[in-house]
């Protein structure tokens, strides 16, 4: 049995602005390696419970409810220094439009370097060393190369990987990646996913990933949330949800993927070996 | 599904595109041929870049062909005058739905007059007659009436994307081009508007939808076409490429869609195709 890297226990979330709760109740835990999935709509409250796991709530929203253990840790009780201090370090996060998160006149490889030196205090030298190992890790073919690059010179998918190496370079306990793959092309999507699933492997990361397509949650993970309106209507293993969902919207989520999708032309036989 | 494949509704035939001039230019299409029968829904599928909104782009005369023939109902459209351009855009035989509807429709115009626009535009029609066809494509694309007099950035993104629809269904078109209409919208009014675009096909309406994601479309295409740097690779019933895919960009494409039935299958395949794609370059 895995020690828990992160518990959310009934985690109530206040939006002070409209008065409402904006996720209400959520419960779940990941272990060293393990992977859930949130899978909601917009405005599901799956992104106001990761920016709760992460301590980034907006002004006017606030936890009520519930609590965060992070690595043993109440996070209700950390100071703005411990959280300053455990982020990036202990978890950390990838989100939808890589661009938007770097800066446009740094080369990408220096900016990992950067993050590299103020979370682990290694000296430059190290610092870069390291930069192009991680840059390999992220699959990245031509690391010294790619190292000097400025982000307008990469695509989306290898900017979502610049991305996922600064994210990991402090190598944190537990990755949320959230609408990691949404905007980029199916092929690269994959791409992403496949880079995902290596990192739980071999660095034993936890991961959460949270996308409003159930399909892209489902490569990835052991267990699925499914969140409407911030509270869960479903909550269980992969097999569980996809293959026996209780509730109505978990439904047409998958009702979507049969009647559209690529799942239709699947035969039967595929089906066996994808549950065996 | 009409599959009158004898006197197809639009036909591209060798199509070459460029772009940029001078030193700087860059073929972007490159003898791309294919064609739509009438009443057909066919996808057409790449990755960004691929060029398939430039091929929807050459098709409605907003991007010139350098070569090869583009053809609707018949009519060589290649070699159109300007004015003649002008002349076939308001027939609205073709029309183009975007991915955005908040961006492709006028913020200011009520949805009712977004929808009469291109009526208006045809001319030859007094106010009531203008109301009526108006009335009777947002019952066509299941919008209540209460919405007729609402702004584009007052209605949900599902309904949006129905008025622009609506929009595009006025002038009875023969074929709509689709530009991923569903990417912007969330799974219910997905649902919604891929069984819409499922309804309104077949009869009179060609639908060419287009899109970076096979699995997304499959459930209503009859046939789609794969687009790859600028070449159609693959082209065929939706059933047979999806189960013998034979260009390696295809078969990634395939083993790419997130399956719930094939969860993190695929992986080493997936390796495999992106080692051959890149060999390929």
């Amino acid at each position: 049995m895995p020690e828990t890297v992160l518990t959310v226990d009934e985690l109530t979330v206040h939006n002070h602005f409209t008065d409402v709760p904006a996720v209400t109740g959520v419960s779940f835990a990941v272990g060293p390696g393990q992977v859930i999935g949130i899978v909601g709509e917009s405005g599901s409250g799956k992104t106001i419970t990761c920016r709760a796991l992460l301590g980034l709530l907006p002004e006017l929203f606030e936890i009520t409810a519930g609590s965060i253990r992070l690595l043993g840790r109440d996070t209700a009780l950390l100071t703005e220094k411990e959280w300053t201090a455990l982020r990036g370090s202990s978890i950390s996060a990838v989100f939808q439009d890589p661009a938007s998160y770097l800066n446009p006149s740094i080369p990408v490889g220096r900016q990992l370097e950067e993050v590299l030196r103020i979370k682990t205090g290694l000296p430059r030298k190290a610092a870069r060393a390291r930069a192009l190992d991680l840059l390999t890790a992220v699959h990245i073919r031509d690391a010294e190369y790619v190292y000097q690059q400025f982000p307008h010179e990469l695509s989306g998918g290898m900017l979502q990987r610049i991305l996922i190496a600064i994210a990991i370079a402090p190598e944190p306990a537990i990755l949320i990646a959230d609408e990691a793959t949404t905007a980029l092309d199916v092929t690269v999507q994959a791409e992403i996913i496949d880079l995902l699933a290596d990192l739980t492997r071999r660095l034993g990361l936890a991961l959460i990933v949270v996308s409003h397509d159930l399909a892209v949650v489902a490569q990835l993970c052991q267990r699925i949330i499914v969140l409407r309106g911030g509270t869960v209507v479903e909550q269980g293993t992969v097999e569980q949800v996809l293959f026996s969902p209780q509730h109505e919207y978990t439904r047409l989520l998958i009702d979507e993927h049969h009647r559209f999708g690529l799942d239709r032309f699947l035969t039967a036989s595929d089906r066996a070996e994808a549950r065996a | 599904m009409s599959a009158d494949t004898s006197a197809p509704l639009l036909d591209v035939d060798g199509l070459d595109v460029f772009y940029g001039r001078g030193a700087r230019r860059k073929q972007v299409i490159h003898s791309a041929t294919f064609s739509v029968a009438p009443g057909e829904v066919v996808g057409l599928i790449g990755e960004t870049g691929s060029g398939k909104s430039t091929i929807a782009r050459t098709i409605v005369g907003l991007v010139p062909a350098a070569a090869g023939r583009v053809s609707v109902g018949g009519r060589d459209l290649t070699g159109l005058s300007s004015s003649a351009w002008r002349g076939f855009r308001r027939s609205g035989t073709v029309q183009y739905v975007f991915q955005d509807p908040l961006r492709s429709l006028d913020p200011d115009l009520t949805l009712h007059d977004s929808v009469a626009e291109p009526l208006l535009i045809t001319g030859g029609r007094n106010r009531t007659q203008v109301t009526e066809r108006v009335l009777a494509q947002f019952a066509r694309v299941n919008l209540d009436e209460s919405l007729l007099r609402r702004l584009p950035g007052q209605v949900s993104g599902g309904q949006r994307q129905r008025a622009a629809i609506a929009r595009a269904l006025i002038t009875e078109p023969r074929l709509l081009i689709v530009d991923e209409p569903v990417s912007a919208l969330d799974s219910a009014n997905r649902v919604q508007v891929l069984e819409l675009l499922r309804e309104l096909a077949g009869g009179d309406v060609a639908l060419l939808f287009i899109s970076h994601d096979l699995g997304s479309v499959a459930g209503i295409t009859d046939r789609v076409i794969v687009l790859y740097r600028g070449r159609v690779v693959e082209a065929g019933p939706t059933s047979d490429v999806i189960n013998h895919p034979v260009h390696p960009y295809t078969q990634l494409l395939v083993g790419s869609a997130p399956t719930l039935t094939r969860a993190g299958a695929d992986r080493e395949w997936r390796d495999s195709l992106r080692a051959q794609l890149g060999a390929a370059v």
